[in-house]
């Protein structure tokens, strides 16, 4: 299994889950928010050290899905994961400090 | 030779568009095209302030079409998506490789041709949006709004913003640049 094979599936479910979500139903949508999420995440073990755009990009869409999949713990774990690492690039340390923030306030409503 | 907006089967070369996320895509942009014009179209291309006529064709939609898009802030931003991924493949020979998912919005990733594949190193972010009325007055207006958005958002990530003016037949593409 590589990046590219976790990542496309993650593609597809969330391309699924937007359709269900545009046509109102929440929470299959949610659902699917949620495998696409566990798939970018997984997909995450596999970007090599260099590269870190990929891993900054991939990082951050499955923070946004977890969140979209209203799984807020674990998109929190997800970012804190990553922000604790060494070679998080500045882009994705904003997007994902930006998300925590977006997490943090859904979780205390 | 003289550019031309392809709005037609897109998913064939936009690993990121699906077919029927290409074909919703193509729909929308013949719908907000219709409102102002009719096919053959002269389109004026502007890339970071170099400008160029050129051409987009569509099919006219039928009354079914206009009905199912009767939404004109979702059709319009779809639109937008169809004009300008179809733009930065014109201009830059760019293509959209995986859309970007954020918490509260999302465009698109742009690489070059057999990019995207294994990883996302080349890429840029592709920040669309659409102007269904006005003139090339109100498509400038939003283009310094999504790069002030672009600049001032969280991503550092180079990105181009593409602004679509329907009926001012005006496509725009604008350089947003690292931040030092």
């Amino acid at each position: 299994v590589t990046w590219n094979e976790h990542h496309t599936r993650s593609e597809h479910l969330a391309s699924e889950a937007r359709e269900l979500s545009r046509i109102g139903d929440r929470e299959r949508a949610e659902a699917l928010y949620a495998e696409a999420a566990e798939q970018e995440t997984a997909a995450i073990q596999f970007v090599p050290e260099e590269k870190q755009k990929t891993r900054g990009i991939t990082a951050v869409s499955a923070v946004a899905l977890w969140y979209k999949a209203r799984a807020f713990s674990r998109a929190e774990e997800v970012a804190l994961a990553e922000l604790s690492g060494k070679h998080v690039p500045v882009f994705a340390k904003r997007q994902l400090q930006e998300l925590l923030q977006i997490v943090w306030s859904a979780q205390s409503l | 030779m003289s550019k031309r907006l392809l709005l037609a089967d897109m998913h064939e070369r936009h690993r990121a568009l699906t077919p029927s996320i290409a074909g919703v895509y193509e729909e929308a942009a013949s719908v907000c095209l219709s409102r102002h014009h009719a096919p053959p179209l002269d389109l004026t291309f502007s890339d970071n302030g170099t400008e160029d006529v050129g051409v987009v064709s569509w099919t006219p939609p039928n009354q079914r079409m206009i009905d199912a898009y009767a939404n004109d802030t979702d059709t319009t931003e779809a639109g937008a998506y169809g004009c300008v991924i179809a733009g930065v493949e014109e201009l830059r020979g760019l293509y959209a490789v995986r859309r970007a998912e954020t918490g509260t919005g999302a465009d698109y990733y742009i690489a070059p041709e057999g990019s995207g594949v294994n990883d996302l190193e080349d890429c840029l972010r592709l920040e669309v949006s659409g102007v269904s009325g006005g003139d090339r007055r109100d498509v400038a207006k939003r283009v310094i709004e999504k790069v002030k958005q672009a600049r001032d958002g969280a991503s550092c990530l180079p990105a181009v913003a593409g602004v679509v003016g329907f009926a001012a037949r005006l496509l725009v593409l604008k350089d947003v640049w690292e931040d030092p």
